[in-house]
This record gives structure tokens, sequence and C-alpha cells, in this order.
């Protein structure tokens, strides 16, 4: 296996939910840069429709509601 | 100096990578970085704080998949000595994510370079195969009768019996004669 095929194996593994079991075992805190992590980082950075949406929907509410 | 005609003298000699001290390579040391959080903290100020960051974005918009970007990026810390090769590919999942997510903010298509090629057989493979073992039956040939003429003597074929025992004096009405 070429350095290349190990970089895409990682990868494909980490998308699967697989985490480097071992590693997590041998560090003695917790990580910082964890799957939730990079998810709030792109909740933020790229709002996903679903949450524009339900934004767009809570401000017609409060609208209506103070009609 | 000319590219064409390049000075030999600027050239290392014949032998010297075996006199060179490799233990000078930054990959040699041990790395700068140990930790994971460290290791992707050193990658998000590559990419947020130098035009590398862009310099990428401009390649996954050209069409270079994420995993070719992730494979460059961890190879350029892994050659400045900042973490270990082992290291390198056990971070490369969130560097991946890091540039996805960068791509998704810049709005830009992306391939993430990880689908794996299907691995079952075509049915265009069968057909082919199954025409191969079973070839359509050929038509018998209609018989033809083919004028083929005698052979006729050459110049080096055989002569005949007759004219061999002529030649060589045998003729048959003299054996009759003696008789």
């Amino acid at each position: 296996m070429t350095f290349e095929e190990a970089i895409v194996k990682a990868v494909r593994k980490y998308y699967a939910g697989k985490d480097p079991e071992a590693l997590l075992e041998a560090s003695e805190g917790e990580f910082k840069y964890t799957r939730e992590y990079f998810d709030e980082l792109e909740e933020e950075l790229v709002p996903s429709d679903k949450k524009k949406k339900s934004k767009k929907d809570d401000a017609e509410v409060e609208e209506y509601e103070l009609d | 100096m000319s590219l064409t005609k390049p000075s030999r003298a600027d050239g290392p000699i014949p032998g010297a990578n075996y006199t060179s001290d490799t233990r000078n390579w930054p990959w040699h040391r041990p790395p700068d970085i140990t930790s994971t959080d460290e290791a992707l903290e050193h990658v998000m100020e590559v990419l947020t704080e130098t035009d590398a960051g862009m310099r990428y974005m401009s390649l996954i918009e050209a069409g270079t998949p994420i995993t070719t970007i992730t494979d460059m990026v961890v190879t350029l810390g892994v050659g400045r000595g900042k973490f270990s090769i082992d290291f390198a590919i056990l971070i490369a999942g969130p560097v991946t994510r890091m540039l996805e997510i960068m791509a998704k903010s810049y709005k830009i298509e992306y391939d993430l370079g990880i689908d794996e090629d299907s691995d079952f057989t075509t049915s265009v493979v069968y057909k082919k195969a199954l025409a191969l073992n079973n070839p359509p039956e050929e038509e018998p040939e209609p018989d033809i009768e083919l004028d083929v003429e005698e052979e006729q003597g050459g110049f080096m074929s055989a002569v005949s019996e007759e004219e061999q025992s002529s030649m060589l004096g045998y003729d048959v009405e003299e054996i009759e004669e003696d008789e």
C-alpha cells in the first residue's frame, strides 16, 4: 500500500465514523477537534437549508404573533 | 547557464549521496508536534493564514480530489518535520473535513476522492464471455468439385518406370528376344 492509498483509506474510515481507537486510548485528555466540533463549524460557516428554513419559519411566526 | 548545455561543475559528483549527512533532514529528527489537536491547529493556521489555503481551493475547484490535497498538506508537514508519517495518516480524516468545510464555505463544488470503484462484473463482460465459450455454429460449406489437373511431371520429377528402364538399357523387347 502506498502512502496515497493509506491517506484515502484513513479518510474513508473517518467518514464512515471509525476512529483510531488506540490513539484515543493512549491520549490522556479529550480531543478538541472532534466530529461534533467540525459539524458546528460547518453549521456556522455554511448554514444548512433546514436551519435557514426553520429560522425563516420562526421569523414568520414571530411576525404573526406580533400582528 | 544554458539549459541545453548545463555546467557539469554545478551538479553533485557521483556518489555524493553516500557522503551527505542524512540526519540533517527535518523528517529524520523527532517531530515538532505529537498531539492531534496541535497538529490540526498547525494545519488550520496554514490553511487560513497563508495563501496556501486559497491555492488548495483553486485546485479543488479545478477538479482535484480533496484526498489528494490532504496528501499534499500532510506530506508538507512531514517534510518540514512537524509530524511523523504515521501521525499524518491519523490526522488525514480531520484535515479532509477541514478542507471540505472550506470548499463549502466558498461554494466550490468538490470531489472527496473516497468513492470506491464498483467491484462487480457487468453484464457486458458476461455476454462477451458466453459468446467466446459458445461460438455460433458455422454452416457447412457446400462441396465444390474442383477440377484438379493431373500432375504433370516437371523438369526434376521422377520419370516413369518404362522410361527409367529404357534409360538403363533394359528394353522390354530385348529381354523378350533373349528368352
